[in-house]
């Protein structure tokens, strides 16, 4: 096809430009692959977070909220459930476990989670994986610790090392438990979910460390000492939330309703997966937000392309006249000025694919261990490639206006030009 | 490899049937679209075949729209145009410019030449959209690489030698030479030379256009130039002045 020599020629001709062009079409694909790698890797993640739970209990609050600190350990919750209701409804013939959480204490910026061996026995995360432990034990003593593996490489422990939990949430919060040194027991495999950044102790252990302290404020001259903390008989008053499985997930709706009718205090039982789906459309916005500022990205690329190709017209009537002399039809100048913006856009494309590879496996690593999101890496998706063939149409039309316009000149100018 | 010949001689049984008529323009007025009055009005002009004409006229004379009404880019308002005894009035717009990938070449005033094409692909690009032109120049030569270089170097350009490969190394001689060969490579009937030489000096244009008339004689090419260069005039067979063809009244 001599139209194709021709394009691929004229664009060589034109190296500097052209290879500008082909650079921020290959930027903008970059930037659109890269995103839609980040939003579907959060989503998975996010659907990923929890699984197995069939019901999340907690004081009532919203459903959103509720999965927001009992899953995502983000915001605190409003109130408390007592250790007696919670009681009632783990003893609930249906339900073949609980989880108890007592959250609202901190450790140099992760959370401190209080709960007891059934979190490492029943906890599910992704595709229903129990956690691992990567070393140590689950906690045996009043004062272990058991620490999500971000904190672990984040702060630098290991198994056997003290730390100290403090009151509160802030990174350096004064308020320290100074006197109620814990020692890390055993350190969680990564799962990529919030798990990863929490430090988890005993139910008892919350307690303990709030022995001496009364509405949030150290009681004046009273040091409990760790050895009189062990003998204390330290039964929890109450805890933030639990997490419910069931033995028939027939009975969730039954067990949800008489969660949420329970007479003794008001409590809010959430289906996981819906509460996952709400919050999912609140972020979404955001998420349709970059998605199409992404396309605007890849439009201003493709617009620069135009610009470029249109650009080159007036210097190339000469060229035109020359081609429609020697037999070029109007086809022919069509399909040379189209072939050259779908080369650039393929060009483009290609490189934009390199360098969302490239970026992915530079930046895979660093976002997973930041962010806890999983990016899908391996080959291109079936999405990309929609994506990619969504471009290509796109810079074929892109490259319609030129090519209109040139023939048009062509037409015009015939075999001679004035120039 | 065989050297080749100097002067090549001209392979009869390769060459389309000669026509005695190369063109002919009959009773034909051209009006651009939005002007009132006609710019052309032609009762009648024949070249035959194997002549080499050159009409003169100054510029703004009308000689333009002759050269794209020869070429079938335009039609006309009125009148025949008949090209090798094709009636160019009944081609459609796509056979028009078929037919004169098939059947013209054309030789510009300048800028000839493609230039991100090496000089053996611009001579050889005619035979890219004519495969009459392409069967014709391969039964010439091995390969379309060596036709295009065989009429470079007829044109008195040595491109192997000099190690030439790029246009924009070339003088603007050099490139009318390089045009010249496009427009003889696979030996279409006619040869539009529009101000061919006007570029040149006065020596190397008699050396271009006796080159230029030499290999189109050996393969009974017409040549019809268009200039208002009188010193062009003693080398063409007839030389004809465009008002006196031409009976628009200005």
């Amino acid at each position: 096809m001599p139209i194709l020599r021709l394009a691929l020629a004229s664009l060589i001709n034109r190296k500097t430009t052209a290879a500008l062009t082909v650079l921020s079409i290959a930027l903008s694909v970059a930037l659109l692959l890269s995103v839609e790698r980040m939003r579907a890797g959060a989503k998975q993640g996010f659907a990923n977070t929890i699984s197995g739970t069939d019901l999340i209990v907690g004081a009532r609050s919203g459903q959103v909220q509720l999965l927001l600190f009992s899953v995502f350990r983000i915001g605190n919750a409003t109130n408390s459930i007592t250790w007696q209701s919670y009681q009632q409804f783990a003893n609930d013939r249906n339900v073949a476990w609980t989880i108890p959480m007592s959250l609202g204490d901190s450790h140099r910026g992760y959370r401190v989670l209080g709960t007891t061996g059934a979190y490492f026995e029943h906890f599910r995360y992704g595709r229903k994986q129990p956690l691992e432990l990567a070393d140590g034990v689950p906690f045996d003593d009043l004062f272990d610790a058991v620490l999500g593996a971000e904190v672990a490489t984040a702060l630098g422990y290991s198994v056997g090392d003290p730390i100290v939990v403090a009151h509160g949430l802030g990174s350096e919060g004064f308020l320290r438990h100074e006197e109620t040194p814990f020692r890390v027991a055993g350190i969680l495999a990564p799962t990529g979910t919030p798990v990863d950044r929490t430090v988890h102790v005993s139910l008892q252990a919350i307690e303990a460390i709030h022995v001496d302290w009364r509405s949030g404020a150290r009681i004046p001259g009273m040091t409990t000492a760790a050895e009189v903390l062990r003998k204390m008989e330290l039964k929890p008053k109450s805890i933030t939330a639990f997490l419910v499985g069931l033995e028939s997930r027939f009975a969730v709706f039954g067990l949800q309703r008489s969660i949420n009718e329970y007479r003794g205090e008001p409590l809010l039982a959430i289906l996981p997966g819906v509460a996952l789906q709400e919050l999912w459309s609140l972020i979404s916005t955001a998420e349709i937000a970059l998605s199409a500022i992404t396309v605007c990205v890849v439009a201003s690329g493709l617009i620069g392309m135009t610009v470029m190709l249109l650009a080159g017209l007036r210097e190339r009537r000469r060229e035109m006249a020359v081609l429609r002399s020697i037999g070029a039809q109007p086809r022919h100048i069509f399909t040379l000025m189209v072939s050259e913006a779908v080369g650039l856009t393929l060009a483009g494309c290609v490189v934009g694919l390199a360098l969302t590879f490239a970026a992915m496996t530079l930046v895979a690593p660093l976002i997973e261990a930041r962010l806890g999101l999983h990016l899908a890496m391996g080959g291109i998706t079936i999405w990309d490639a929609k994506l990619l063939a969504l471009v290509i149409a796109s810079g074929t039309i892109a490259g319609f206006l030129p090519a209109a316009l040139a023939v048009r000149q062509s037409i015009a100018d015939g075999t001679t030009v004035r120039t | 490899m065989r050297p080749k010949a100097s002067k090549p001689k001209p392979m009869n049984w390769s060459e389309p049937p000669v026509n005695p008529r190369a063109l002919l323009v009959k009773d034909v007025k051209f009006r651009w679209a939005k002007a009132a009055q006609p710019v052309l009005d032609i009762p009648e002009f024949a070249v035959r075949a194997g002549e080499r004409v050159l009409i003169k006229g100054a510029s703004g004379s009308g000689k333009t729209t002759l050269l794209n009404l020869l070429a079938g880019v335009v039609l006309p308002s009125y009148g025949l145009v008949e090209v090798a005894g094709v009636a160019l009035n009944d081609l459609g717009g796509a056979s028009r410019d078929k037919f004169r990938a098939d059947h013209i070449g054309f030789v510009f005033q300048l800028f000839n030449l493609l230039p991100y094409l090496s000089i053996v692909e611009n001579v050889i690009l005619p035979c890219r959209f004519s495969r009459a032109r392409r069967t014709r120049a391969i039964a010439r030569s091995p390969s379309l690489a060596e036709e295009a270089q065989r009429l470079v170097s007829h044109m008195g350009l040595d491109i192997s030698r000099d190690g030439l490969r790029s246009v924009a190394e070339l003088s603007i001689g050099q490139q009318q030479r390089v045009a010249a060969a496009r427009a003889l490579i696979g030996a279409p009937e006619l040869i539009i030379a529009d101000e061919p030489t006007s570029a040149l000096d006065s020596e190397s244009r008699d050396q271009f256009l006796s080159l230029l008339f030499e290999e189109a004689e050996a393969n009974g090419i017409t040549v019809l130039a268009v200039s208002h260069d009188e010193a062009m005039m003693r080398v063409f067979s007839r030389v004809v002045s465009l008002n006196d063809i031409n009976h628009v009244t200005v």
